[in-house]
């Protein structure tokens, strides 16, 4: 890129600890959203196994009553908002900004804010299993079992507090994925050209603006019950236990297709390239992401069918629940029609995307059995559910991630994961899963209730429950291959060029790993695919695209209009403020000496913040 | 501050810092109804002490509803006069602002005190858990608006400049954004009673 006609800008150290912890850059910011997000799916995948290995035979007692309960609700809440919403929150961070063409997020440093909240939220909730033990009502808190009568020890107290954390990192990211993708895109790229996954991760920062408020009052008013005296959700004074769950499931049913909208993103980003063909009906898909956003605001109560709302109601919400499987299906018809007629390339990026669909089918189509009240009130609180929901974020979204890591981390890391390993976890992953939860739909119908540690031998369920804890075990095995895969092929894998996959997006434009500026060059959009545009079409800008970075970019003239190009400046404020709310939230379960600390630790950090300039450079030079 | 601006080919051209804080905003309108939800659903629901009718009185309220209504206009002409080149004007506005959002909690403040003396807390029914929850959140909320004004009127002075206005412009969003949640409280809290 030495013949660029534009100066190419200072770019800042790259190196050691300390520029990962001032860093703003999007793309290292997006490495330590997966990376911690890596780093709790172990926990939970080890809590996972945990109960597994308890229920597999009937009257074990290697987990029991309350260490039980608090595996249980830490592998949920782990795996909800330790894992898959920070997995897809760091691929977004990493590769919406180049599938868009820009240079970064709108805020880079309220980026990074993002990702260390998200990193200290989570540690300050592990932290509960060595500070009087961990939360133990469920990922769902149901009041009243969570007042202070019922639940006595600080193991709610750090489950409030941390969602908390996590909330603000999750509207904080929210907020910056809503303004990138809105004013930051490339020339030419019109709203109706843009890639599916950024169109996804744009619904889902909506979804997330508007449920995460609800969850984080009613979790300010059940601290203020357990601290305060208060009687919001305290039935002997007037208060009402369902007004917890009509605020959590405001939030806990959007949050279902904020982990799913951006997996079904990645997952019509892979299907297409790997199929060599357009997505078929894309502006359908596009649409469809945003009436699931719509209408997931409106099924809330299905998950209350069971507590004796008025029929009427539970009509309603049958209805909408049942509605939400024709934008669903829109969907499903679209990945199908694409893949059919394609030249399709069986890596295994593609793999772990069909079996999305597949296994997402099933889990839809039980979920229409639960949008069904009578069904419902038959099969409710059964492992029928368990088997329903994990179809959906384990069959659906975390497929779809992986699917995601094997497409994009020759992107990232300038390797190739290894094909044959890949394979290997593939299968591992595939028959696990299945073995593992399909037994469940099984279990749910014979009554096996969820959430109990055991159950007497004789009911009938001995068998599935082995067969399920014998999948579980091949699942974690899968993961294990996965992680070996990842760690060989950072240091011995195969170089990956640019544009290794004949991509379809501006991502694969820029060489791999991408410089700090990500382009020399801002392209010019002009049609959905735009890196086929330079390859194939008789467009009379397209080019074939070369293997040197420098060699893609255009002809002087034809691209965007340069500015000098600014990084902006590394920051450790960003983490001191994290640092200074975790700290205060800490103060308020443990030591009230903390509270203070953490107060002087968030003032520093935003005084401090807000009088560092973005951009030294072109601040002294106007 | 080139990030600020779209890039030159985008058909939405809005300020970036502007966009935030309308979105923040959009996503605070969820977390007030969440809170005025739960304050409606119960706060007819006492069992034992003073109710909404009998605790709430609207001298306080009414006198505060105009305070802040009154500093959203002191905020407007903060904005105008800086669009106008008036720094010292604006920076005059802003903390006239800021002085009436303290008027507010000091009023606020002795009518807590008030209540409390009356034996309304927030333990002693639902009525008062749902009502110093509310109005308490908006309190702290107008608090950091105040803190936000002061920051900008005295803290970042010297950056305010006609081309700088959005400075101005966000505080101000924020700032009616709160004065129109208590509208809404005043409605649902006091009127309703």
């Amino acid at each position: 890129m030495a013949s660029s006609a534009v100066a190419l800008p200072r770019v800042y150290e790259e190196r050691g600890l300390l520029s990962w912890l001032t860093t703003v850059d999007h793309k290292r910011i997006g490495i330590l959203y997966i990376l911690g997000a890596g780093f709790f799916a172990l926990i939970g995948g080890l809590e996972a196994l945990l109960i597994r290995t308890q229920l597999a035979v009937p009257n074990n007692r290697v987990l029991v009553g309350e260490a039980y309960n608090q595996v249980l609700t830490m592998h949920g809440t782990t795996m909800v908002f330790l894992v898959v919403m920070p997995v897809l929150t760091g691929l977004g961070n990493y590769i919406v900004p180049l599938m868009i063409g820009a240079r970064d997020m709108a805020y880079p440093r309220l980026n990074a804010f993002g990702v260390w909240m998200f990193l200290l939220g989570g540690l300050f909730l592990n932290l509960s299993f060595l500070l009087g033990g961990a939360p133990d009502a469920g990922w769902f808190g149901y009041a009243p079992l969570t007042a202070k009568t019922f639940s006595k020890g600080t193991g709610i107290d750090f489950w409030i507090l941390g969602l908390q954390l996590l909330g603000i990192s999750s509207i904080t990211s929210s907020i910056n994925f809503v303004s990138t993708i809105l004013l930051l895109r490339a020339p030419g790229l019109t709203l109706n050209r843009l890639p599916l996954f950024a169109w996804t991760t744009l619904v889902t920062a909506f979804l997330i603006l508007f449920a995460m408020p609800s969850i984080s009052a009613a979790l300010f008013l059940l601290f203020l019950d357990r601290h305060l005296g208060t009687h919001f959700f305290n039935p002997a004074a007037g208060g009402d236990p369902l007004l917890w769950q009509h605020l959590f499931w405001f939030f806990g049913h959007p949050e279902v297709y904020i982990m799913i909208l951006p997996a079904m993103g990645i997952v019509s980003e892979v299907l297409p390239v790997f199929s060599r063909k357009p997505l078929f009906g894309y502006t359908a898909v596009a649409y469809s992401s945003v009436a699931i956003g719509f209408i997931g605001f409106t099924v809330w109560a299905h998950h209350m069918f069971a507590v004796g709302l008025p029929d009427v109601v539970n009509a309603f919400f049958s209805a909408a629940s049942m509605l939400v499987a024709v934008p669903t299906a829109i969907k499903v018809f679209n990945w199908i029609a694409t893949i059919w007629g394609g030249a399709v390339r069986y890596r295994t990026p593609f793999l772990f995307a069909a079996a999305f669909v597949a296994l997402f089918v099933i889990g839809g189509l039980s979920g229409l059995f639960l949008a069904a009240v009578p069904v419902d009130w038959q099969v409710t609180d059964t492992y029928f559910v368990v088997a329903h929901f994990h179809y959906t974020l384990f069959g659906g979204s975390m497929f779809a991630i992986v699917a995601g890591i094997y497409y994009w981390f020759p992107k990232i890391t300038g390797r190739f994961l290894d094909e044959r390993l890949g394979r290997l976890h593939f299968a591992l992953q595939f028959i696990g899963f299945n073995l593992t939860f399909f037994p469940m739909h099984f279990l749910g119908l014979a009554g096996m209730p969820r959430r109990i540690y055991t159950y007497a031998p004789g009911l009938g369920w001995e068998g599935l429950n082995l067969l399920a804890t014998v999948g579980a075990f091949i699942l974690a095995l899968g993961f294990v291959v996965f992680f070996v895969n990842i760690a060989r092929s950072l240091i011995a894998g195969e170089r990956a060029p640019d544009d290794p996959w004949d991509g379809h997006t501006l991502e694969w434009l820029t060489s791999s790993p991408p410089p700090p500026y990500n382009f020399a060059h801002i392209p010019v959009v002009h049609s959905r695919r735009p890196a086929w545009d330079r390859k194939y079409t008789g467009n009379p800008h397209a080019r074939p695209v070369a293997e040197i970075a420098g060699e893609n970019d255009r002809q002087e003239g034809e691209d965007a209009p340069e500015e000098p190009i600014h990084l902006p400046a590394p920051s450790i404020w960003p983490l001191v403020i994290a640092a200074g709310l975790t700290v205060f939230a800490l103060g308020l379960v443990t030591h009230w000496l903390f509270i203070p600390i953490g107060i002087l630790l968030f003032a520093l950090g935003v005084a401090r913040w807000v009088t560092q300039p973005l951009f030294p450079e072109a601040a002294s030079h106007p | 501050m080139a990030s600020h601006h779209p890039a030159a080919g985008a058909e939405i051209t809005v300020d970036s810092r502007k966009l935030g804080v309308w979105v923040f905003l959009a996503s605070e309108v969820i977390f007030f109804a969440s809170l005025i939800v739960s304050y409606l659903v119960l706060h007819n629901r006492v069992t034992s002490g003073p109710t909404a009718h009998e605790a709430l009185t609207l001298t306080i309220p009414t006198i505060n509803t105009m305070i802040l209504l009154t500093s959203s206009v002191a905020m407007v002409l903060a904005l105008a006069h800086l669009r106008d080149g008036n720094r010292r004007a604006s920076i005059a506005w802003l903390l006239t602002t800021a002085w009436l959002g303290i008027c507010f909690l000091i009023l606020k403040a002795v009518e807590y005190s008030q209540h409390l003396h009356e034996g309304l807390t927030p333990s002693v029914n639902v009525f008062g858990s749902a009502y110093y929850t509310v109005t308490g959140f908006h309190a702290a909320h107008v608090a950091v608006g105040v803190i936000w004004i002061l920051s900008v009127a005295l803290g970042l002075r010297r950056r305010l400049s006609p081309q700088n206005d959005v400075l101005v412009e966000t505080v101000g969003l924020y700032w009616h954004f709160v004065d129109l949640v208590w509208v809404a409280i005043f409605m649902v809290v006091y009127l309703l009673r």
